[in-house]
């Protein structure tokens, strides 16, 4: 068995120093791992990761990280990321890592993704460039996911993003953004070369449950959505019979 | 101005001042027509930063500001996930 916490969308701000720390302060021993789902930072500012990188300090598990939109938006993402590095987080963008607790394997990737939309609305590569480059990130994305899944050779596989690859976990959220949060572009892949767990954030509105077309479970761990500090799951192999 | 231009540049201003950065609240207008901004937020100083954001909108000066901050409760027990033995 290997125990997760995860958590997105932190939002971490120069005037929030503290606020997550006396939660922290429990997981090494609720956890052997933590998953954070991106919006790591308010603005991504450097001072911003700062914070975070102090909240964390404590903890002895792996950190695993994906950013998200907040944490591009000054364009300070490789300092950013460099913060949350010298912190101890392994920061994944369209990359993959694994990770051996208790003798059972653990492989992880993860990418921020980015939008697009569901099904027959998800939106094409077609016309101006505009719209080409919108999604090129979003393609790119769902081909690290498919590269890694298929790689792996470990016990358990888990995607970490910051959009969601299913529409369900934005339930709540106005219909109208939906394209804003996440693509099916991103579930394909998912589907195609199967995974145990899915997590992504970014859906400060959505809803916490969810599951991909060919029945893998997606669980929106925005801390929003969850009105707690981070979701702890256990990953454990069926009983043979 | 009418008010679909007005809740975008509401929209607008809360996304990217540095003192709010918040892009998850909802705006909605009173009976009355007076614009009320409501959602999370993750502390009393982002709150009162919405006020001063909403002040230096044009034709918001007077939007009521109904975020609130909501308290974390404790983490629940574990989710048991069960893997795809291959």
């Amino acid at each position: 068995m290997i125990r997760l916490a995860a958590a997105g969308d932190l939002h971490c701000r120069v005037d929030g120093i503290g606020r997550f720390s006396p939660w922290l302060s429990r997981l090494d021993r609720e956890a052997d791992v933590l998953l954070l789902a991106g919006d790591l930072t308010n603005l991504g500012e450097p001072a911003e990761a700062q914070v975070l990188a102090s909240e964390l300090a404590g903890l002895s598990i792996p950190i695993l990280a994906v950013l998200g939109n907040h944490d591009v938006h000054t364009d300070h993402e490789p300092e950013v990321r460099a913060i949350l590095e010298d912190a101890g987080v392994v920061v994944l963008e369209k990359e993959a890592t694994v990770i051996e607790v208790r003798g059972e394997t653990l492989g992880v990737v993860g990418a921020k993704g980015f939008g697009g939309g569901f099904g027959a609305s998800c939106i094409s590569p077609f016309g101006e460039s505009a719209i080409k480059l919108f999604l090129q990130d979003t393609f790119a994305c769902a081909e690290a996911i498919a590269g890694a899944l298929s790689s792996f050779d470990t016990d358990f596989r888990v995607v970490l993003l910051h959009y969601s690859p299913i529409p369900e976990t934005l339930k709540g959220e106005s219909l109208g953004i939906y394209p804003f949060l996440g693509s099916s572009i991103l579930g394909e892949p998912i589907d195609v070369h199967g995974a145990d767990l899915v997590l992504h954030g970014h859906a400060h509105l959505g809803t916490e449950h969810g599951v991909t077309p060919g029945g893998i479970p997606v669980r929106n761990c925005s801390i929003p959505v969850l009105h707690q500090p981070y979701a702890l799951y256990e990953l454990k192999q069926p009983v043979a019979v | 101005m009418q008010r679909v231009y007005l809740v975008t540049r509401v929209r607008n201003a809360l996304a990217t001042d540095h003192r709010t950065g918040l892009t998850h609240l909802q705006i909605q207008f009173t009976d009355s027509g007076r614009g009320v901004v409501t959602g999370e937020v993750a502390s009393p100083e982002q709150h009162a930063a919405v006020t001063e954001v909403l002040r230096s909108v044009e034709g918001a000066e007077d939007f009521l500001n109904r975020t609130h901050v909501k308290p974390m409760g404790a983490p629940h027990d574990p989710e048991t996930i069960l893997g795809h033995r291959r």
